[in-house]
């Protein structure tokens, strides 16, 4: 690659020019971009980040200037024709849409997570990308965590037996200062964390067969959620989603052959006893360098699978499991009826 | 309370403990709120309810002015809770003044100004206290803040004709809850804590959720315009109480320790001042016997062990096993645990805690109709459901 790059700077000057890299555009300049995709494209020697679509005139300008992008636009059509592929980051309510247009116009996908907040969009946008053939990837980076890979193959291989159980728990006071947070349309914690962690499940549990839904949302967005879910294994979970308090961040597996706790955010941790004998594994590294490793590996496969014609590591029929499940929770959701906080204590008062 | 029904309301500090039930409940009424939020990060709980986040600072008044635009109805909960106690009170004062110029301009009919019965200075020698009470400075800059911000919001009420209703909660805990929940938790869990004179003092304890009960008849009853009530709860608790339930609550014995009002004061205003570092390393190697024989397992731990005793005299050697008072089988034994740290206690907490006055409510009573549901035991044992729920116990 560095011979293309040298090579091609001599032919002709500009960063156009080079004719093996891939001019990606990043479609929303949020927290998400400025943080982990933009840093992970700068990097690259093969790419060439020829566009950036932000709303935000200062944001616009700044990530602009500071990762050197020649087209600056704020709307993202504009960019269309010269670009082959795009990452979208942009509110979870305007991912269908952008990336569907993407895709038509075949330019490749990265789409973050959640995928859409509907089934038919995801359908949508897996015709478009099969008619088109244009890659589409889902931004479900948790699947490039080597514990979190363990794990997938430490069930797939039957080395635990069979799943009798799992308790996923998640949760952290919110700290992510997005310009969409708390935007109805966007979903609350289900959509945001969920999407992460029913991937999880899904991928390492097989399909879900049946579940009932608890949220805190009361005309808003909910902060805290449960699900029980029962999979077409047999296997029967838990999974408890919080965005107000602390929880341990872990899945907890129980199997006929033995247990098995992994960290499923930050650090990943591992945990297992088999047949009564128990084996610790401590991840390294700090989390937040982990996080754009995560970033790092799943551009990686993106543009290996746009270089290659090959699918992704994580595909948009991949991708739509977890939106599909979202979506049915939300259908059937039920409220959460904790002590302290029952609107029955309110009406009360407010009849006196 | 279906008057609140499409009423346009702002509310400023409704990321807060009070603010964020107040909101709750407006919403929960079918007000049309507004609230004015400087950090979205904390605004997890009032996003449950259909409520408009609007961006912004209370210390920018174009931004307060903004937020207020269209509205009729004012709750004003936000106090400065950042920095040093200047900062805070230039939050607090500038702050109410923004919101007051904002309901002049947007011409709103009411303002409900969240304020505290801590204005009538805490150490009040008498049996009861009402609003006949004068309120005064008394050196406290959260309460000094909160006075000098009431009479703000009373001449602004009178200049600009707005109805200007004016809350005085007393000691407010509940689920979120900081000053009487989290911290007294925290304090709780990582040390003692002072109770003065025993904890007989009188805690006006308030459950949150009446605390909103009242500010929303505050902004509601017609007999309340241009009217001051103290809020509390309608049980009658001491300190001892009030912190033995929490110390309970997180299954906890020994964290209270009484003191007289001047031993607590001279204990809270003892100088920060340490003694050398290696006396204090001594003291604290000989009450800390687990850490002692951790670091004489070392192997410098061992030479300077060795060197010690080739050094010193032998009179001074068994003086020290002596003053250890830790027999030489000690690692055999439970080790020893290092006494918890006290906690010091601020000024205006140990008069708050002294004071035997009991906070009425007969006013609220019966110009709002305000009648507090939440008996002390319910209120604990819904926090305490929040507490575990929260993982704080």
């Amino acid at each position: 690659m560095k011979d293309d790059v040298g090579l091609s700077s001599t032919i002709s000057p500009g960063p156009i020019a080079d004719p093996c890299a891939v001019r990606v555009a990043v479609i929303g300049g949020g927290a998400v971009a400025e943080r982990y995709h933009l840093p992970a494209l700068a990097e690259r020697a093969n790419v060439i980040i020829a566009g950036l679509a932000e709303l935000n005139e200062d944001r616009r300008s700044r990530l602009a200037a500071h990762f050197g992008i020649p087209h600056a636009v704020s709307d993202y059509r504009a960019l269309i024709g010269s670009i082959d592929a795009a990452i979208v980051a942009v509110p979870h309510h305007l991912h269908a849409a952008v990336a569907l247009n993407l895709l038509e116009h075949g330019i490749h996908v990265l789409v973050e997570k959640p995928m859409a907040l509907r089934v038919k969009d995801c359908d949508a946008m897996i015709a478009a990308a099969a008619s088109t053939g244009a890659v589409l990837a889902i931004g479900l980076m948790r699947r490039f965590v080597p514990a979190l890979q363990f794990t997938k193959r430490a069930l797939a291989s039957g080395l635990l037996g069979e799943v009798h159980h799992f308790e996923i728990r998640e949760g952290r006071i919110y700290d992510w200062n997005a310009v969409s947070a708390f935007d109805r349309e966007c979903g609350g914690v289900l959509a945001d964390i969920g999407a992460h962690v029913l991937d999880l499940m899904l991928w390492w549990f097989g399909d879900c067969v049946s579940w009932t839904y608890l949220d805190d949302a009361r005309g808003g967005v909910e902060a805290d959620c449960l699900i029980e879910v029962t999979m077409q294994s047999g296997a029967t979970g838990t999974v408890e989603l919080s965005r107000s308090r602390t929880l341990p961040n872990t899945c907890a597996i129980r199997a006929s052959r033995g247990t098995l706790t992994v960290g499923i955010k930050g650090r990943s941790d591992l945990r297992m006893e088999l047949h009564g004998c128990p084996l610790g594994l401590r991840a390294g590294a700090d989390a937040e360098l982990e996080a754009q490793d995560r970033f790092r590996l799943q551009l990686e496969d993106f543009l290996q699978a746009v270089r290659d014609a090959r699918p992704p590591a994580v595909t948009g029929v991949e991708g739509r499991r977890s939106v599909e499940l979202i979506e049915c929770c939300y259908e059937q959701r039920r409220p959460m009826n904790r002590t302290w906080d029952r609107i029955d204590e309110w009406v009360k008062q407010e009849s006196q | 309370m279906s008057s609140l029904s499409a009423v346009r309301v702002l509310v400023t500090g409704g990321s807060g403990f009070i603010g964020g039930r107040v909101v709750a409940r407006l919403a929960h009424c079918g007000a049309s709120v507004r609230v004015l939020v400087r950090d979205v990060r904390r605004a997890t709980q009032i996003a449950r309810y259909p409520v408009e986040l609007c961006r912004g600072d209370l210390t920018n008044a174009e931004d307060v002015a903004r937020a207020a635009e269209g509205c009729e109805l004012i709750v004003h909960c936000a106090i400065g809770t950042e920095g040093t106690d200047e900062d805070r009170r230039r939050v607090t004062v500038a702050g109410t003044e923004h919101v007051l110029a904002a309901a002049a301009r947007a011409r709103i009919k009411r303002l409900v100004h969240v304020s505290t019965a801590a204005v009538y200075g805490g150490n009040t020698p008498d049996a009861i206290l009402t609003e006949d009470a004068t309120p005064r400075y008394t050196g406290v800059p959260y309460a000094d803040s909160k006075l000098q911000a009431e009479k703000a919001v009373r001449a602004a009420a009178l200049a600009h004709r707005f109805e200007a209703v004016i809350c005085q909660p007393t000691i407010v805990y509940g689920p979120f809850g900081r000053t009487f929940t989290t911290n007294v938790v925290e304090q709780l869990k990582s040390g003692r804590v002072i109770l003065v004179n025993g904890g007989i003092g009188t805690c006006n304890a308030v459950y949150v959720d009446d605390v909103a009960t009242a500010i929303l008849l505050a902004a509601t009853s017609d007999r309340a315009a241009g009217e001051t009530f103290l809020i509390s709860g309608p049980d009658t608790v001491t300190w001892g109480e009030f912190y033995g339930r929490y110390q309970r609550l997180l299954g906890l014995t020994d964290r209270l320790v009484s003191m007289t009002e001047q031993e607590a004061r001279t204990f809270s205003d003892r100088p920060q001042r340490r003694r050398w570092f290696l006396v204090e390393a001594a003291r604290e190697l000989r009450q800390n016997t687990q850490c002692r024989d951790r670091l004489l397992t070392t192997a410098d731990g061992r030479v300077m062990a060795k060197a010690l005793r080739a050094v010193l005299p032998r009179f001074a050697i068994s003086a020290l096993k002596d003053r250890s008072s830790v027999p030489s089988t000690a690692h055999t034994r439970p080790a020893a645990t290092t006494p918890l740290p006290l906690h010091r206690m601020p000024a205006s907490r140990i008069n708050t805690m002294a004071s035997p006055s009991v906070v009425q409510t007969a006013k609220a009573e019966r110009l709002l109709g305000y009648r507090p549901v939440y008996s002390f035991d319910r209120g604990m044992q819904l926090t305490g459901e929040w507490m575990r729920w929260a993982g704080l116990d």
